[in-house]
């Protein structure tokens, strides 16, 4: 009866532990509607008769990595259709280094992707991001088709709404959401996004 | 055979391998389970490695915590292994540890997953942890394994659809399609499980019957041996505790190569002694080398006998009898066998049987002798009875005839007269009147004695009757002193004390005989005593009744008895004579004769160097018939 009790009280302890680890995988990240229409204000250049993506991303938020991969998965089927541009967002006075982390790297290798240092999140906050992976996609108009992250949870790879919506999106289909949740960490601090717009 | 055998009955031995079934699968759970304990600890430390190099913290703009999956894979994972790796350490084998275990493990593959983001690759670890809880070898351990990861999909499915099919409605069984994969995998770790443990329960089965065979073969290993010890020691003792001596040879070199421990008792030499080269031709008497011989002239199969003496360690000729036969050793070579007896005894009394036989039949020839000697001396008697009374008659008148040529008117002649008297003068009349009657006087004695030896020796000789008769028992033992003159009369004098006795029942030649033994062994004691000197010893002989019984009493003036033989002295054929002086018989039949036969006692006082006295006590009966003259 020891035995039994002391297993069974271990078992109520861990699946108490996988259930927290779910529920915080599974908690999205901040997130705000993009502007409807490609912002006046954004530097990035869109590409005449292409969609524009564009995936903002803390350089150190180890969730991002895979919405990196899912962002390579969506790309191996849509390259030529898009200009695809990866933010990192790099907060002020950090050195050069601090942005040119391993998942720079990584989305250095994704083939047809612009990887840029989003100095101070000017262009981050252009289109309204707040969490890291975010995603928007425009059509060849300057028309907000997508906004939200491309994976199921945080850090995780494997089928999710998101992926499926932009998927549905770039094949033409009608999707029962433009949008979904975003999976990773906070692009500002704090104080910082009580700040920004 | 050998398991039937075995006296067991099919459900013992079923029993039985039953239980060697379960030890080995005890000894595979405890090992499994070892090995479980270290994938636990290994797990946990390779979650923090995980967590540490992949997602070490969370950011928010320049700021940064520590990420929830370190915290995860440190007290999770911490959580998720230590009731395993307790379990395994506490209770080893114990089914639920492998249960637990099953769990833990499917756990890790969740963590895992989770750490890594989801990779495929680590979803590969739910198929690879499966495959290791079969090393369990028991189907059941897979049923927690399974649930585990069922009810993980189950409950993602339903509270976070997305997580695990990446739509949000499911269907209700699309959770069973994750699972199929794990079923499927089940399936062929069940079958393998199945064969796994069939092979275990050959090998237990195997296992049982091959410690029946040894069980039983020792038993009868034990039981043979134990015959064959018995079987040895029966032969052994037999062998070593005869009087035989056991023994084998090399009959080319005649260099023994094994003599029985008789051999030290019998001859006084070691074993090892006996076992050198020239033991044999060292100590074999050179009048019996010859002997040699007989050990070398065998082939195999052959058989003798020998006689032959063999020099003890002190120094005495010992005769031994050697049976041998000639047989093979392991090699093939031919080797002597045998046994020797000592027969040095046997030997002695071969020869002191031989003069006793000797001295038996010079008894019965005396005996004839003595009878054919009765007869003429009788008649040499009579007949010197007649010339002495003749020469006495003769005497007379020759006195007559020399009165007539003394008378001066006798009308002889003057030369008749001178030549009488010359012719007395050369016969020497006187003398002869004087000693021709002394003479036959002296020659009557000595007949007379002959008489009386010749008597005495027939009397002795006389066979005895079946039925004891009463005889004058002084009588007898005057005529036996008679007989044994010979033997005192150089060295002693013999004293008698007759006292007045009535007849005594008995038989009077054994009495005479057991007399004649004491009387000889006193005279042999005065001579012993006495040599070298020219003094003369005693034995007196004394007869009286006392009660019922008649007591003689023979005393000597001899040594004495010494202590160390006082109680050998009527064994028999013990002797301290040389050979030929005394067979050793002469005590030992006295006191037969004197005890056994006629319910008497016999008994000695001595002293040394003063002499010894035999009392012979015989018991006196009244109603007898008187001896045959």
């Amino acid at each position: 009866m020891k035995a039994a009790s002391i297993v069974l009280l271990w078992l109520l302890l861990v699946s108490g532990g996988m259930f927290s680890l779910q529920a915080y995988k599974s908690t999205a990240g901040e997130q705000v509607p993009a502007p409807s229409s490609w912002p006046a204000g954004s530097g990035l250049q869109r590409v005449a008769g292409l969609k524009t993506l564009v995936m903002m991303s803390h350089p150190k938020c180890p969730c991002t990595r895979a919405s990196l991969a899912e962002l390579e998965t969506l790309l191996s089927q849509y390259r030529e259709r898009l200009t695809v541009y990866v933010l990192f967002v790099q907060p002020k006075d950090v050195p050069y280094e601090w942005t040119r982390t391993d998942l720079w790297q990584t989305a250095s290798h994704i083939g047809g992707v612009h990887v840029l240092v989003d100095d101070d999140s000017r262009e981050a906050d252009q289109f309204k991001g707040l969490t890291s992976g975010q995603v928007v996609l425009y059509d060849a108009d300057g028309r907000l088709e997508f906004n939200g992250g491309i994976t199921g949870a945080r850090g995780h790879v494997g089928d999710n709404f998101g992926l499926k919506r932009i998927l549905a999106v770039l094949r033409g289909e009608k999707t029962d959401r433009a949008d979904s949740p975003v999976f990773g960490c906070p692009l500002h601090a704090e104080q910082d996004a009580s700040a920004k717009p | 055979m050998l398991i039937a055998k075995s006296g067991l009955r099919p459900d013992e031995i079923a029993t039985r391998v039953e239980a060697a079934f379960d030890q080995i699968m005890m000894v595979i759970f405890k090992r499994t389970d070892r090995m479980f304990a270290y994938l636990m600890a290994g797990q946990w430390l390779f979650g923090i490695l995980v967590a540490l190099v992949f997602s070490p913290y969370t950011w928010a703009g320049r700021a940064y915590t520590p990420h929830i999956h370190v915290y995860t894979a440190v007290f999770l994972g911490g959580l998720i292994s230590s009731l395993p790796i307790a379990l395994t350490l506490l209770k080893p084998g114990w089914a639920v540890t492998r249960y637990t275990v099953a769990v833990a493990q499917m756990l890790w593959s969740a963590l895992l997953i989770h750490l890594s983001g989801g990779r495929i690759e680590t979803h590969f670890h739910v198929f690879g942890s499966l495959a290791f809880l079969a090393f369990y070898r028991d189907a059941k351990v897979l049923i927690p394994a399974t649930i585990v990861v069922a009810g993980d999909h189950f409950a993602r499915g339903i509270l976070w659809p997305e997580s695990v099919y990446g739509i949000i409605n499911p269907e209700w069984w699309r959770f069973l399609e994750h699972a199929f994969w794990v079923v499927f995998e089940n399936v062929f770790l069940l079958l393998a499980i199945r064969d796994s443990r069939n092979d275990a329960r050959s090998v237990a089965k195997r296992q049982i019957e091959l410690e029946i065979v040894n069980a039983t073969v020792e038993a009868q290993v034990d039981e043979r041996t134990s015959e064959l010890a018995a079987s040895r020691e029966q032969y052994r003792s037999l062998l070593e505790t005869t009087l035989a001596i056991p023994w084998e040879m090399e009959p080319a070199s005649l260099r023994f190569t094994y003599v029985g421990p008789q051999a030290e008792a019998i001859l006084g030499h070691s074993p090892a002694l006996w076992l050198t080269a020239d033991f044999f031709a060292k100590h074999v008497h050179p009048d019996d080398e010859s002997s040699l011989l007989n050990f070398q002239r065998l082939h195999v199969g052959g058989r003798d006998e020998v006689e032959f003496r063999l020099m003890s360690a002190d120094r005495r000729w010992l005769w031994l009898r050697s049976v041998m036969t000639v047989g093979e050793n392991s090699n093939g070579r031919p080797v002597l066998r045998g046994i020797m007896l000592d027969v040095t005894e046997h030997r002695k009394l071969e020869s002191e049987l031989a003069q006793a036989q000797k001295l038996e039949s010079v008894g019965r020839l005396a005996a004839g002798i003595a009878h054919e000697i009765n007869t003429p001396v009788q008649f040499v008697s009579d007949s010197i009875h007649f010339v002495r009374e003749g020469t006495q008659d003769l005497a007379k008148l020759i006195v007559k005839y020399r009165a007539l040529h003394d008378d001066d008117s006798s009308r002889l002649s003057a030369e008749t007269i001178a030549d009488i008297r010359q012719t007395e003068s050369d016969v020497d009349l006187p003398y002869l009147l004087e000693k021709m009657p002394k003479a036959l006087d002296r020659a009557l004695n000595g007949l007379g004695h002959v008489a009386v030896i010749v008597r005495s020796m027939k009397e002795f000789a006389h066979p005895d009757q079946k039925e004891k008769v009463g005889i004058d028992l002084n009588q007898s033992i005057a005529s036996t002193l008679v007989i044994a003159k010979s033997e005192y009369k150089y060295v002693a004098d013999v004293e008698t004390d007759f006292g007045d006795m009535p007849a005594v029942t008995c038989h009077v030649g054994e009495i005479n005989q057991a007399v004649l033994n004491i009387v000889i062994n006193a005279a042999h004691a005065i001579a012993d005593h006495i040599s070298g000197t020219d003094q003369r010893g005693c034995i007196r002989i004394c007869t009286r009744r006392e009660g019922d019984d008649a007591v003689i009493a023979i005393s000597d003036t001899g040594g004495g008895i010494p202590d160390a033989i006082r109680d050998k002295i009527f064994d028999p054929f013990f002797t301290t004579k040389d050979v030929g002086r005394g067979t050793g018989q002469g005590l030992a039949i006295a006191r037969s004769v004197i005890v056994d036969k006629h319910g008497g006692s016999i008994c000695f006082k001595t002293e040394a160097g003063a002499g010894t006295t035999f009392f012979v006590r015989l018991p006196i009966e009244a109603a007898v018939r008187p001896a045959v003259a």
